[in-house]
């Protein structure tokens, strides 16, 4: 199914550049649309980080229509990330997004070469007056799903499963222990770093050293890892939080409710800051007040009362009376993790 | 009728007629040698008639049919069967299953499971019919060389050969092996089979054949019975001219120049190939070793050019210097194997030359070469060693056997070297070569240089030796004076016996 | 110009002609999936042609491109030459560029002329030190090099990998990845538009020097002897074990300079698995370029085109990513296939 709407877009892609390239002239009223390129440094069949920005990518296609055009490469190698930034902004696409921070200093670099068309970095932080840094404030979000995670422990000892302990997710999983603490000082809290996404037999292995610790409720900070943790949990009918997306389907009487992250909502938010003319150079932070994050929908086992608890620390987050501290990487870092 | 006929062959190489309308008959019963020198046609004749490559024009009738193989396969199928002079086998493999190696017809009723029981008692009927002794269980890398050529006659009498053919065979043989080698073939020919013999020796010819075909520059230089011609009317047939032996002058010793004493050395595999020899070589005088291939004379040799570990014992070379690096200049080394360890066959004829001397004057500095001089140096040795090369720029392996030795000759000779190892200097190389290669060591010795010669041919010992000493399971069996032994001596203390009264030089 | 190298250049036509003839039949094979996949395969290669060399953007990709591919192709050539198989060039890469990025992040202060070559000593040595293991074992324990340089690899790799994460990261470590070279470290940019720097003269320059020392001095003459056969070498006088270790050591140099060349030439800054492969093109450059340094420039040429225009083609077409390898794979395989053809017809004409 993904396929063959991969399919169709690339036969909608060739028209459109056989049909520009044939009359130029005659393009004066698709001169208005915006041409949107994304640069991936990896296969959109990732199902996790390139997946994502594709999504974002195909989401701006959908909503924003006929005002858009766009295109993408993907697996682009680092020796080639300077030309294929380059050859978009040679050709006209003007608003030019490039996924990962390895993009930083070629995109900061092709942006000051062309300082009429705006480009965004996700997770980088390369610096021109017309690149934006896109950045998901994590840790509102983990600290949220850690005290909901300690109000519905019983033993007062929660999990977690890391994956690969990369930076952002180091943050994620230290919010979520923020959050755990918080609502329960005296909780125990355990956490699993993997090393992988990509290893579901991996995250079961962990998620069961972290269940025979006590924990009686298990989140994952994981992608594909993060099924294992799942299928743990429903071997032992240990309740879990989802991550990215809503994880229901999975187990649907296990998962209490996920932590969603919303990239392609981010990539279509930010072209509309261009669209709007709010367009703002530097870092932007997608926090829950931006609708990027968000707790997602709830299982049947979570009581209301938890439901309210919960909706009004976010709407204490999203106006800023409570305060989550922005995490401290260096420290954060040199802190030593549990590794199988 | 004759059981193949050749008429009026000819195939042409781009610059080269290899064969020019040759007529070639063999009738059943008969052994033909065909002789020739090096290039002069006689390999791509029976290329042809083996199927591996097909003539230009000319046909070839086998039991009166004409015939045209496209491919070794063909030719034994017909039942054509050739021994080449580099043998074809498995060497991890025993001789049975070398023997049946490629055939389907190696099973009994068909059956896929190789029956190699059945196959090894046919074998051993064929050889015992034909004086072939082997040990059919043995594997092949196990066998001395004449036993590895009985498999491989034994190979084509298995697939039923009615003509068989015979590539230098005796290159390689000791002159006992020799010997039964003419019986097994004169055994063959009895029971009705037809032989070509190739070979360039004269004498071996003589005895060997019933008739012998010359070729000289690819031509046939004409067919005769050996019971009626004498080895200096072939020689003439096949060189064109008449050939007359080098004489050897009395020698002059000088200084010593190699002094051993009780010297040790493994070989490859890790056996004592060398027992506790000693002798000792003197400026301008000729040391003959004596003794079948694999004696030890490789191993022994070896050591002294500084290539193999002496395992014990004293082996001192006075008066050559005693770096390393040096001493290699100083001995001169002419190997036992052109291929694998005197040349480099794809590099161009003056990278070979100067391979020993590069980096130093007249040929450059260590840090480059001085290609016109080495190139200048390589056609001096080209005019006065005659190699038949058109220019010092085309690759080693485009020369003739004969031509190659003369190459690794100039090199080695060329260094003025104060020992020179000259081991099998004239292995399979025709008589104008041979002659050639002979004068130049006798000049060699006359100049003061001190020479060891290796070789397994007892004439070429007793044309060039001051000295002989000769070797047997890695002991020397005795030293002899050359001007006062007969053939027969040397013959016996080759196959190991060792006879005090013969040796009637000072044995050490 | 010698006789002899007069003589070379029909040869060189000739197999040019070749290669070329090779491409045309890959490029016909590919067009077939380029239709399936409902794409104009004349429009895909025009994109491919015009990517490559269409203009001074693409040209100056494709010569950034070439720089890498002129080392690896160097490094497995000079192996090949003394019968080695360098397998290892990528290690060795990951080595020298290590190696250039540690010199030119923290030895600061120095004039640009000074730490660049310092940078460019450092990458070879470095290169030079990761393939000498490899000949270490090879020529002082037998182990061969093909095994060893595939293990070298991960080594190298992971290694800086492990690096990256960690000890050599970028203060404050948010990123896995080095910071940038210092200014006085990075080679001159011949061509801003496309970050060409003038590292393709370094190459180039090093293939001429490869050429001289191969068949020009006693060294390249001793080694040349020990790969044709290690018997005729030895009873020569040359020590080959030293000969085979001195071999893998330069090659691994030379490969270890394409990833100096990519560090202050162009990326400034080592990431992991900052290398699309340069030192596996490598083993085909020096195939199709026949081990001959010269060769070997041309090689590499026609394979950063090949690489480079497929990028444009991808982009152009919106073919899938994993469509463009195949039909690289393919130009690859068809070239090299031909290449191993005219070998062995040559062979047996020898």
């Amino acid at each position: 199914m993904r396929d063959k709407s991969r399919l169709s877009a690339i036969r909608n892609l060739l028209a459109l550049s056989a049909a520009a390239g044939l009359a130029l002239s005659a393009s004066a009223a698709s001169a208005e649309k915006i041409k949107v390129a994304l640069a991936l440094p990896g296969a959109v069949s990732d199902k996790g980080f390139n997946a994502s920005a594709h999504a974002g990518l195909m989401l701006i296609k959908k909503t924003l229509g006929d005002k858009v055009e766009v295109a993408f490469s993907e697996s682009v190698k680092r020796p080639d990330f300077v030309a294929t930034l380059r050859d978009y902004a040679n050709r006209g696409y003007n608003v030019i997004y490039a996924h990962g921070f390895q993009w930083g200093d070629a995109i900061a670099k092709v942006a000051a070469e062309n300082p009429d068309k705006h480009f965004f970095n996700t997770y980088g932080s390369g610096k021109a007056k017309n690149l934006a840094n896109l950045y998901v404030s994590f840790q509102e979000l983990f600290y949220v799903t850690g005290q909901l995670a300690a109000k519905l422990s019983k033993a007062g000892i929660v999990g977690a499963v890391g994956g690969w302990e990369i930076p952002p997710i180091r943050i994620q999983v230290d919010a979520f222990r923020k959050g755990v603490l918080a609502a329960k000082p005296k909780a125990k809290f355990v956490a699993i770093y993997t090393g992988t996404f990509y290893d579901a037999v991996k995250g079961k292995e962990a998620a069961r050293a972290v269940i025979s610790q006590g924990a009686d409720i298990v989140a994952h900070m994981a992608d594909a890892t993060g099924l294992g943790v799942i299928q743990a949990a429903k071997e032992k009918k240990v309740p879990v939080i989802g991550y990215f997306a809503d994880q229901r389907s999975l187990a649907p009487d296990l998962v209490v409710s996920s932590a969603v992250i919303k990239v392609d909502d981010m990539l279509l938010k930010s072209i509309r800051s261009v669209m709007d003319g709010k367009f703002k150079a530097g870092p932007n932070s997608f926090g829950l007040a931006s609708g990027v994050l968000e707790v997602g929908p709830y299982g049947p086992m979570v009581p209301d009362s938890v439901k309210a608890e919960v909706a009004k620390l976010v709407a204490d987050i999203k106006s800023g009376a409570v305060k989550v501290p922005a995490p401290n990487v260096p420290a954060l870092m040199k802190q030593k993790i549990n590794k199988i | 009728m004759p059981l193949l006929r050749m008429e009026r062959i000819t195939k042409t190489f781009p610059g080269v007629v290899a064969n020019d309308r040759v007529d070639f008959a063999v009738d059943r019963g008969e052994i033909h040698a065909l002789l020739g020198e090096n290039g002069s046609g006689k390999t791509t004749l029976m290329n042809a008639l083996y199927g591996l490559h097909r003539p230009d024009s000319g046909r070839m009738l086998l039991d009166g049919e004409e015939v045209g193989f496209t491919s070794p396969i063909d030719a034994i199928a017909a039942g054509i069967g050739m021994v080449h002079q580099h043998f074809m086998l498995v060497p991890p493999l025993t001789v049975v299953e070398n023997i049946v190696l490629g055939l389907k017809t190696a099973n009994a009723r068909g059956s896929p499971l190789l029956d190699l029981r059945t196959a090894a008692a046919r074998i051993r009927e064929l050889a015992a019919a034909h004086g072939l002794d082997i040990d059919t269980d043995a594997q092949v890398w196990q066998l001395p060389v004449g036993a590895q050529q009985r498999v491989e006659i034994l190979k084509a009498l298995y697939r039923d050969a009615d003509l068989l053919i015979l590539d230098e065979p005796t290159a390689v043989l000791a002159p006992s092996e020799v010997e039964h080698l003419i019986g097994v073939l004169r055994s063959l020919a009895a029971s009705g089979k037809a032989i070509i013999f190739i070979s360039h020796k004269l004498n071996e010819v003589m005895e060997v054949a019933d008739r012998i075909s010359v070729l000289r520059g690819g031509r046939l230089a004409g067919t005769v019975a050996a019971a009626e011609t004498d080895p200096s009317e072939l020689a003439r047939l096949m060189v064109g001219r008449d050939i007359v032996p080098p004489r050897r002058r009395s020698s002059r010793p000088g200084a010593p120049v190699l002094w051993i004493e009780d010297l040790s050395v493994r070989d490859d595999r890790g056996l004592r190939a060398v027992d506790g020899v000693g002798f000792s070589l003197f400026e301008g005088e000729i040391l003959g070793i004596a003794g079948v291939d694999g004696n030890g004379q490789k191993e022994l040799t070896e050591a002294i050019a500084g290539v193999r570990a002496v395992e014990d014992g004293r082996l001192d070379l006075p008066g050559l210097a005693p770096s390393r690096g040096a001493r290699f200049r100083d001995i001169g080394h002419v190997t036992e194997d052109r291929h694998q360890t005197g040349l480099l066959m794809s590099f161009r004829l003056w990278e070979n030359l100067a391979l020993k001397s590069s980096g130093r004057p007249p040929f450059g500095s260590p840090f480059w070469l001085r290609v016109g001089a080495m190139r200048d140096a390589t056609v001096r040795a080209i005019e006065t060693f005659s190699i038949k090369a058109p220019g010092p720029d085309i690759p080693a392996s485009v020369l003739s056997g004969g031509n190659q030795q003369k190459l690794v000759l100039a090199r080695e000779l060329g260094l003025g070297p104060k020992l020179l190892l000259a081991a099998q200097p004239t292995r399979g190389l025709d008589v104008g070569a041979t002659e050639y290669v002979h004068r130049r060591l006798l000049a060699a010795r006359d100049d003061g240089m001190a020479i060891l010669l290796v070789s397994t041919e007892l004439d070429e010992i007793l044309a060039l030796s001051d000295r002989i000493l000769v070797m047997y399971e890695g002991r020397a069996m005795g030293q002899v004076n050359a001007d006062e032994v007969t053939r027969e001596t040397i013959g016996l203390m080759m196959s190991g016996i060792a006879s005090r009264e013969a040796a009637t030089g000072s044995a050490s | 110009m010698s006789e002899a190298a007069a003589a070379r250049i029909p040869e060189v036509l000739r197999a040019t002609s070749i290669s070329l003839a090779a491409i045309a039949l890959a490029l016909a094979a590919s067009a077939v999936l380029i239709l399936l996949a409902g794409a104009d395969p004349l429009v895909a290669y025009w994109a491919l042609l015009q990517g490559a060399v269409g203009d001074g953007f693409a040209l100056g990709n494709t010569l950034a491109r070439t720089t890498p591919l002129i080392f690896t192709g160097l490094a497995v050539a000079f192996a090949f030459r003394c019968n080695l198989l360098n397998i290892g060039a990528e290690g060795q890469l990951y080595a020298g560029a290590l190696a250039s990025v540690v010199i030119g992040i923290y030895l600061t202060g120095l004039p640009a002329v000074l730490h660049i070559a310092l940078a460019i000593a450092g990458g070879f040595m470095a290169g030079a030190a990761w393939g000498g293991v490899a000949g270490y074992l090879r020529s002082a324990r037998g182990i061969n090099e093909i095994i060893s340089t595939i293990m070298l690899n991960f080594v190298a790799i992971f290694f800086v990998s492990y690096l990256v994460h960690g000890p050599l990261a970028e203060p404050p470590g948010f990123f896995h990845q080095t910071a940038m070279v210092a200014e006085s470290a990075r080679l001159p940019v011949l061509y801003a538009k496309s970050d060409l720097s003038i590292a393709i003269f370094i190459a180039v320059g090093f293939a001429l020097v490869t050429a001289y020392v191969l068949w020009r001095t006693p060294f390249g003459l001793k080694l040349r002897a020990v790969g044709e056969s290690t018997g005729t070498a030895r009873f020569a006088g040359v020590p080959v074990n030293r000969y085979v270790f001195g071999a893998m050591s330069v090659s691994g140099g030379l490969a270890g300079l394409a990833g100096t060349t990519e560090m202050i030439g162009g990326q400034y800054r080592l990431l992991d698995f900052f290398s699309p492969g340069y030192g596996f093109d490598g083993i085909a450059v020096a195939f199709l370029g026949r081990s001959d340094p010269i060769g070997v420039v041309f090689a590499a040429f026609l394979f950063a085109a090949l690489r480079v225009g497929a990028n444009q083609m991808q982009r152009t077409t919106g073919l899938p990513t994993s469509l463009i390898l195949v039909i690289q794979g393919m130009v690859i395989l068809f070239i090299l296939g031909v290449a191993v053809l005219e070998w062995h017809r040559r062979r047996r004409r020898g």
